[in-house]
């Protein structure tokens, strides 16, 4: 269980963390997101002891990450940005150094780091100095070092950075199966990573908590405006008749026309599909396609972001970084 | 701590340092034994050991500077800051890896009396009580190039750091002999540290009112004694100076004194250096 009460870092009068509490007592995938410079590194930082806070509490498991500091980090695995590993090592020395500091048993440690290095593909690569190893590989010893003794919390900030697509696909894996037994905090620039791993996602913006919720409340936000399309074939004046006429279409546009197509964007209500694809069946105006277009993490990202001021509410999704 | 250790020391094996280290004290020691006791027929093992000291000059800031910087250039200082171990230990680790890479060349140097012994009468305790000085000598020097190199991410700094300090270090006696030991002179020359220390603590500390209390806590004193007991200040700077010489402690040793209170002198610089460590890199984690 992570607890964090009021956590604040200021560096001089720049606030970079502003009081910041949040609650995560159960096992899940965790996504962290937020724009560039708005306090996610210096959270992680914090949470994992790295960084003393201002102001405010972490609690690791109830152990307190200022009070009692060793306790509370052998609850937690942290992947940084940058893997911190020694390149003049191999994999299996390095891992044998932290399971060390990590004060694993002498007579499991070898036993825990044969499963990190297999759980993490690095195994064939044991005996090679980091030093001559890929980036990849590099950010899975990162990853093994991180999980090494079975940590309750794991904190990853952007551990597919630089690895291959299959790699990708493999690490993705492992982040939800480690999430099905740990608490883990995933922060990622991709947005579609958090999405397809993440069940809960945290937003901050200017070291401030602006959205806290579980993924799918988070993209099917009530509040979130959805929109529907229509493609059809007919004349735009009959098909938009229509539109007017059956319930649950709300303010039916002409978004495009090609020849005898036309497709219409609309605000539903109610789900008025069936009942549209009926009228417009009577109307003589065929159906190619009627979907209600969901509001991706991507949009509701930018929009959270827009609300509190970082971006413009054009900005597209390219220019997240 | 041990794990810290055994990694720090295998680091020294796997890169260059630890073998240029060690290259570098034996040769120097092979080249003075040669010169000294070979060249000049003397079975005085104490003379080459004191001659030694200058090599650790180049020496020590080379086998020091990464101890910490190379740590920060890597990252892999975070990884320090994450795992359960506290900022003491990993200092301590890192400090006896150092002690145990010194010791090398002091166990070879060990045998040298044993082969001089065979062509003349060598005193075995001088020899061995110099080079017992020598490796606290050693370790007490390793303390600080552990400080210099905490202070910064880049390895030539962390070196040339260390090794202006030693070089002043080592020219002391010279200059604490040759300067003036009148009172006036005395006066200006503690006022000068006075305020080179409250720049020191304002430059580390940001804080102006830490820097003015150093420098009221120094010179207030320092101007009563001078305007009211000026003899009392006479040839102080000299001694004062004579403080910081600390290859000037390993003298007795050569002249065949087992000199205990440079044996605790040599302990206490380790342990203040240590300390100084430990709050430079704790210092960092409140940044």
């Amino acid at each position: 269980m992570i607890e964090i009460k009021n956590l604040s870092k200021s560096y001089g009068p720049f606030k970079a963390v502003d009081n910041l509490s949040f609650t995560i007592d159960n096992n899940c995938v965790f996504g962290f997101l937020g724009p560039n410079g708005a306090g996610k590194s210096t959270t992680m930082n914090m949470i994992t002891g790295c960084l003393s806070p201002t102001e405010g509490e972490i609690y690791i498991n109830g152990l307190s990450m200022t009070d009692n500091p060793e306790e509370a980090k052998k609850n937690i695995g942290y992947l940084p940005e940058i893997p911190p590993v020694y390149e003049d090592l191999t994999p299996l020395e390095y891992l044998s150094f932290v399971g060390e500091a990590k004060k694993i048993p002498k007579a499991q440690l070898k036993e825990k780091i044969a499963q990190v290095m297999e759980k993490t593909s690095i195994t064939a690569m044991k005996n090679r100095l980091i030093k001559n190893l890929s980036k990849g590989y590099r950010q899975r010893v990162g990853i093994a070092q991180a999980i090494l003794g079975d940590p309750p919390v794991i904190i990853l900030d952007e551990p597919t950075v630089g690895l291959d697509p299959q790699q990708i696909i493999e690490i993705r894996n492992l982040i939800t199966e480690l999430g099905k037994s740990h608490i883990v905090i995933l922060s990622s620039h991709i947005l579609s990573e958090i999405s397809a791993v993440c069940s809960r996602i945290m937003i901050i913006s200017h070291g401030k908590l602006v959205a806290l919720d579980s993924a799918q409340k988070l993209v099917g936000n009530e509040n979130t405006e959805k929109t529907a399309v229509l493609e059809a074939l007919g004349s735009s004046d009959k098909i938009l008749n229509v539109l007017k006429t059956t319930p649950g279409v709300i303010s039916a546009e002409l978004s495009q026309e090609t020849g005898n197509t036309c497709k219409f964007s609309f605000m539903p209500e109610n789900d008025p599909r069936e009942r549209l694809f009926y009228s417009l069946a009577e109307a003589d105006c065929p159906v190619i396609s009627l979907y209600i277009k969901k509001s991706s993490l991507e949009e509701i990202f930018l929009e959270i972001i827009a609300e509190s001021g970082s971006y413009s509410k054009n900005t597209t999704a390219g220019g997240v970084k | 701590m041990l794990s810290v250790y055994k990694k720090e020391l295998k680091l020294y094996f796997v890169t260059a340092s630890g073998y240029v280290f060690l290259t570098f004290m034996l040769l120097a020691a092979g080249l003075y034994t040669s010169l000294v006791n070979f060249v000049y027929y003397s079975p005085a093992f104490e003379y080459v050991v004191k001659d030694m000291c200058f090599v650790l000059l180049i020496t020590i800031p080379l086998l020091t500077m990464r101890v910490f910087s190379d740590e920060k250039k890597q990252r892999t200082d975070k990884l320090l800051c994450l795992l359960p171990i506290d900022v003491k230990s990993v200092v301590l680790g890192k400090f006896f890896a150092l002690c145990t890479i010194t010791l090398i060349p002091a166990a070879v140097m060990c045998l040298y009396p044993f082969i001089l012994s065979m062509y003349g009468a060598v005193s075995f305790k001088t020899a061995f009580s110099c080079i017992f000085a020598f490796f606290m000598l050693e370790c007490a020097l390793c303390a600080v190039g552990m400080f210099t190199s905490s202070l910064t991410e880049n390895q030539i700094i962390s070196a040339l750091l260390c090794f202006g300090i030693l070089l002043i270090s080592y020219m002391l006696p010279t200059i604490s002999e040759n300067i003036s030991s009148a009172s006036a002179f005395t006066f200006r020359a503690f006022t000068v540290c006075a305020v080179a220390a409250a720049a020191v603590i304002l430059i580390a500390s940001k804080k102006i009112t830490a820097a003015l209390a150093v420098l009221i806590a120094i010179e207030v004193p320092l101007s009563v004694i001078y305007f009211k007991y000026n003899a009392l200040l006479t040839g102080k700077f000299a001694s004062f100076a004579d403080c910081f010489a600390v290859f000037k402690r390993i003298d007795p040793f050569t002249g065949g004194v087992f000199d205990i209170t440079a044996v605790v002198y040599f302990i206490t610089v380790a342990a203040l250096f240590i300390c100084f460590t430990v709050q430079s890199e704790n210092s960092r984690r409140w940044k």
